[in-house]
């Protein structure tokens, strides 16, 4: 935190994307369809780990409801 | 009831302590916004009582922002419920309007109203008309947190799908000052389509509220397909107090979303 290129930007993201995931839960979409890590430009292979652990985690979560939904709309 | 309005707006006309008086009148059986300058013409002056307690509310704060620009040298004097004194609050924190150009005169909600609106402060720091009434904890909320999560999607989905568009809720809202508006930008929210995207639409004016509703609940009010705004909104004031102990119109100074890196850490 605070090593952002953008001076405050992670602080800003960091405080929204707190509020966010919990409106997603509200709104019944799973908050952990949201996140968000804090990796340099020189962390490749770490980067690469927090991708692929996140598609792991929603390819346990499976396909968003919000796709599903979005079918029926235009089945309808 | 609104003698003790008028009277109270008549000593502040007569006595040149301000300029002008937003507030409502009843002209042919319509209640509307009415910018009295005249003391003896305050006949008509309604607090917002037509059919039922308090359902000709008005977003007056809204018009005040525009009369105030025009004329940022007067003083002028406003009606005020407990919501509208917490949205001139939020207004002043957000240099939209100047707290020492504005006189307001309060009225307390009944508890029929508090009700109706789950008003947690139905009442301004001062009044003149009405009594107090407790706040009122809503359960508007909790019916929602109580669904599982497939439920609450259901739920939004099937209010969002109601929505045509008509940026009611966006006009009618006393917090929406901003010239330029996200949700009329075809990159950020798809335009052209009914029902707007679902839920970014919505979500995206959730966001831009964050710090800034005073759940007044107009936007409910003014939306023509019932679509259970202020449930909605009174979750995300829930949510900024719960994480960051902030809530507008009650905690004095800036939304910590609206507050720079260094000190604001969570």
């Amino acid at each position: 935190m605070g090593d952002c290129h953008y001076l405050y930007g992670n602080y800003a993201t960091k405080k929204r994307i707190i509020f966010l995931r919990e409106l997603l839960g509200f709104m019944g979409i799973e908050s952990d369809r949201l996140r968000s890590r804090w990796i340099s430009s020189a962390e490749g292979p770490e980067f690469a780990h927090e991708v692929i652990d996140f598609i792991d985690s929603l390819k346990a979560m499976g396909p968003s409801p919000l796709n599903q939904a979005e079918r029926a709309l235009r089945a309808a | 009831m609104s003698e003790n309005v008028r009277s109270k707006v008549k000593e502040l006309l007569g006595s040149g302590e301000i300029k002008g008086f937003l507030g409502l009148s009843n002209k042919y059986g319509h209640v509307g916004p009415h910018l009295f300058c005249d003391e003896n013409d305050l006949d008509h002056l309604v607090v917002g009582d037509w059919k039922q307690p308090g359902d000709t509310r008005y977003t007056l704060n809204k018009q005040l922002i525009h009369i105030a620009s025009k004329y940022p040298e007067e003083v002028f004097g406003v009606l005020v419920r407990g919501c509208d004194e917490r949205g001139l609050k939020s207004l002043f924190t957000w240099n939209q309007l100047k707290e020492d150009k504005l006189v307001t005169v309060g009225v307390a909600c009944p508890p029929m109203l508090a009700n109706y609106c789950e008003c947690r402060t139905p009442f301004p720091d001062e009044f003149v008309e009405g009594e107090k009434t407790e706040g009122v904890e809503g359960l508007s909320v909790a019916i929602v947190d109580n669904l599982d999560l497939a439920g609450r999607f259901d739920y939004w989905t099937d209010v969002f799908s109601r929505c045509i568009k008509c940026y009611g809720c966006r006009d009618v809202c006393p917090m929406c000052f901003c010239k330029e508006c996200a949700l009329e930008d075809n990159d950020l929210v798809g335009t052209g389509n009914i029902p707007p995207e679902i839920p970014v639409f919505h979500v995206t004016r959730a966001i831009h509220m964050v710090g800034r509703c005073i759940d007044c609940g107009l936007c409910n009010e003014a939306c023509p397909a019932d679509i259970p705004l202020r449930t909605m909104y009174k979750k995300v004031a829930d949510i900024i107090d719960d994480q960051f102990q902030y809530r507008p119109g009650y905690t004095k100074g800036k939304s910590p979303l609206n507050m720079l890196g260094v000190g604001t850490e969570v």
